[in-house]
């Protein structure tokens, strides 16, 4: 019953306002890269240190057939895998145990809430300090930023699982294993795949930063080469790609998600 | 045969079941009918091992019950919470069986016969949240079903579906009682509901809650919506119910 309500809903919307929901955010690009060339152009900022979109994308499209520009990808995208993998391994069974086990939550939570709010950035010397000015200290720092969301958001997912849901499995005399592979991972699924999405994003934050920062090879690294340069076109060209690979990404996660978790309220499509 | 012996059940000072003891019959329909809040569901939880009584026991064919036993199925109220949504009609079903080994075939079988037996033989490869309120809860028998039990708890399982589905569901439980020959233990605090389907009545009162009456329900089988409901046998029976529950409540009120 409840489906056939919403598949009326749908039914109601004519056609061009679906087209034009589609439409609308290039629509929106679009008058803003429009506005932005003739803010420039015009001389209202100066063209020195603003280039306009154009110059941009072409110094963009210049510098992805660079091999120099692909190894500095290659650097900032590995170091963000390892950070998040390094990050998940940890903060995966510490939010399944937190989450399970009120001990183990009682144990850890001080330790946690102190820890959490300490901003990543202001652990760069330290950083530096223990692990030197490396591809590994990049990794451990943005491990570090990323490994927060992950527990906590693993922790709220574990803490909502339905008690009915494990009432049944108890009932039918569900083993241990079983329950966790197929009941609680499962429930708390959407919430992991949150922090792992909201983690990639820190992850590539701190990577980039730390490239910028200490000067570890990278994209980071590279915009400041071409500061350094003065090669104002390629600065931009950079900054745009480092923003289209934290898009790709979070879109990436943001399709397994949808994938994975299909059967989940926010994702269900109308028709099955 | 499950029987339960002064049982007893308090959260600190907070007394939910007094002193409760009952039998229920080996094959037998058996309601377990009372007002709102008097404890029902906690003394199925009892009766099914998922909670520890406080006082008292449960005994399953004589032996004290301290874990939910093979022998015994849950079906909740709340459909939408006991099944899970990322399996689908079929895999919810299947999911209890997996414990008990069956071969491939023999596996399949009981869930297709599962599910035809309550008219979903179409559904199966559905996520439950794509079905109605009232297949949904029917997902939920045919797991129960499935497992083959030879004890069926039952949880005010309608109490959340609209009337016309709710009728459909009583006479789907009808034909499986005749069906399969199961002891079925079934709560509600419809008082209709208790006298069209059950074989015997346990009357409870209000908190702390004690068995107010046991009652036989002597109307004959097949049993159907209208001719059964308007039968004097079962008006008089309703209303003694009717009665036995409101004194309950009255008593407490004055």
């Amino acid at each position: 019953m409840m489906t056939s309500t919403s598949q009326t809903q749908v039914r109601t919307r004519s056609r061009w306002p679906a087209m034009g929901d589609m439409l609308l955010p290039f629509a929106g690009v679009a008058i803003f890269v429009v506005a932005f060339e003739a803010v420039v152009r015009l001389g209202v900022l100066p063209q020195r240190f603003f280039p306009p979109p154009s110059v941009m994308v072409w110094a963009l499209s210049n510098l992805i057939t660079q091999p120099e520009f692909h190894w500095a990808l290659w650097n900032t995208l590995s170091s963000w895998a390892a950070a998040l993998l390094l990050a998940a391994v940890f903060a995966l069974p510490i939010g399944f145990a937190m989450g399970a086990s009120p001990l183990v939550y009682s144990a850890l939570r001080l330790t946690t809430e102190f820890l959490r709010p300490i901003p990543s950035v202001a652990l760069i010397p330290a950083a530096i300090l223990l692990i030197g000015a490396n591809v590994e200290a990049k990794i451990y720092l943005a491990a570090f930023s990323a490994f927060w969301p992950i527990l906590i958001q693993t922790v709220y997912g574990m803490r909502d699982i339905d008690p009915t849901a494990l009432e049944t499995a108890r009932s039918f005399r569900i083993g241990r294993g079983d329950i966790w592979t197929r009941i609680m991972l499962p429930s708390a699924s959407p919430y992991i795949g949150t922090g792992l999405r909201i983690a990639s994003a820190v992850a590539l934050i701190i990577v980039v930063t730390m490239e910028i920062v200490v000067g570890i090879p990278g994209i980071g690294l590279m915009i400041i080469n071409a500061r350094q340069g003065a090669n104002v076109p390629n600065v931009y060209a950079l900054i745009l790609a480092s923003g289209l690979l934290g898009w790709a990404l979070n879109t990436m996660f943001a399709v397994i998600e949808a994938r994975l978790l299909h059967w989940h309220p926010s994702y269900r499509s109308v028709t099955p | 045969m499950l029987r339960v012996e002064g049982l007893g059940k308090s959260y600190n000072d907070f007394v939910a079941i007094g002193d409760i003891t009952a039998e229920f019959a080996a094959g037998k329909f058996t309601c377990i009918v009372g007002p709102s809040g008097c404890g029902k569901t906690t003394l199925l939880k009892c009766l099914s091992g998922l909670l520890a009584p406080s006082k008292g026991r449960v005994l399953l064919n004589g032996k004290p019950i301290t874990e939910p036993p093979e022998s015994m199925a849950l079906v909740f109220q709340d459909y939408s919470r006991s099944l899970y949504p990322w399996m689908t009609v079929r895999e919810n079903v299947a999911f209890p069986l997996r414990k008990k080994r069956l071969a491939a075939s023999d596996r399949d079988e009981r869930i297709e016969e599962a599910l035809a037996s309550v008219g979903l033989a179409d559904a199966m490869d559905k996520y439950p949240w794509q079905l109605s309120g009232g297949m949904q809860q029917r997902t939920a028998i045919a797991r129960a079903i499935a497992y083959k039990p030879e004890i069926l708890l039952m949880d005010e399982p309608f109490a959340s579906v609209d009337a016309q589905t709710r009728s459909d569901l009583e006479d789907l439980m009808l034909r499986l009682r005749a069906r399969y020959n199961m002891t079925i233990v079934f709560v509600t605090h419809d008082i209709d509901e208790s006298v069209y389907l059950g074989d015997h009545i346990v009357v409870l009162g209000s908190r702390p809650t004690t068995v107010k009456e046991t009652l036989n329900v002597p109307l004959a089988h097949p049993r159907d919506q209208i001719t059964t409901k308007s039968e004097p046998q079962f008006l008089e029976l309703r209303s003694h119910v009717y009665t036995q529950i409101m004194r309950t409540n009255t008593a407490q009120t004055a």
